[in-house]
């Protein structure tokens, strides 16, 4: 056999092999399908995101309410310290 | 899962709505990708409840920073599988010291509602192939997903993979020969 039809010889079973591989994955891998049950209730949290947040990470909600109370008790220092300010 | 309505707003249409603040809309997109991204991550992962923990995380990730995607000419889902790519390998990364993930968690691959024998027969020849596959660096493994579970072709795959097509193209040659290779290291 000559050299030439040795390497032709090599590249069509190379060939045949790949072909062969990607029939079989094309055969095994299927998709597949997630619960109903799973994507409607993944879909409901995402609508309702903001609250779902707030229950995800329920630090998120004291801190929101650290924040409002040192906001409102600056603005009440502030409104006395001025007050007497004006009074003196 | 992937919505094949020509009335239906493309993904261009619905984000400008979203990243409007119509957040509603995301149900939209949310709907349209939840089959591929789920697919993609269970074929990564190979468990049923790590591809729902982790298909949740991407949407939610997807939803906090919608307001800051840009388009840049990429498709909307490429965003969403680099969201999962990243999600997977931190997951493979925090899993690697615990425990390899069970091949019998595979069996949700087969068909539902086969015949049990068949089934079996099935599920046997999957193990071997699923193996081989795990076994795959994560950017091949990423590629034989791509384009044999959700049907991708080679230039979806690389503006995905963030490659180009001929670079996608060779990947794939030498993935299936190492594959092929592996096939007949396991016959001798």
């Amino acid at each position: 056999m000559s050299n030439m039809t040795q390497f032709a010889t090599t590249k069509d079973k190379n060939l045949d092999m790949i072909l062969s591989v990607e029939k079989n994955l094309q055969r095994k891998l299927r998709p597949v399908s997630p619960s109903p049950l799973f994507v409607s209730r993944l879909e409901n949290r995402l609508t309702n995101y903001p609250r779902v947040s707030v229950e995800r990470y329920p630090r998120l909600h004291l801190y929101l309410v650290a924040l409002v109370s040192m906001l409102t008790s600056l603005s009440i220092c502030w409104f006395f310290w001025r007050f007497m300010f004006k009074r003196s | 899962m992937e919505v094949n309505n020509p009335s239906a707003p493309g993904d261009d249409e619905v984000l400008v709505k979203v990243t409007a603040g119509e957040v509603e809309y995301f149900s939209v997109l949310y709907e349209r990708y939840v089959g591929r991204i789920y697919n993609y991550i269970y074929y990564r992962t190979g468990n049923q409840f790590e591809a729902e923990d982790l298909t949740e995380r991407v949407f939610y990730r997807a939803l906090g920073r919608i307001s800051s995607y840009r388009n840049m000419g990429v498709p909307f889902s490429a965003w969403l599988y680099r969201i999962a790519h990243n999600l997977v390998a931190n997951w493979h990364r925090d899993n690697s010291r615990r425990h390899e993930v069970a091949l019998e968690d595979f069996s949700q691959v087969l068909g539902h509602g086969e015949h049990p024998e068949s089934t079996l027969i099935a599920t046997m020849e999957n193990e071997e192939l699923i193996k081989t596959l795990r076994e795959l660096p994560a950017e091949r493994q990423q590629l034989i997903i791509l384009k044999f579970v959700e049907d991708l072709s080679n230039a979806e795959i690389a503006v995905i993979m963030g490659r180009s097509e001929g670079a996608i193209k060779s990947l794939y040659h030498r993935t299936l020969l190492s594959l092929r290779k592996e096939g007949t290291q396991e016959e001798d």
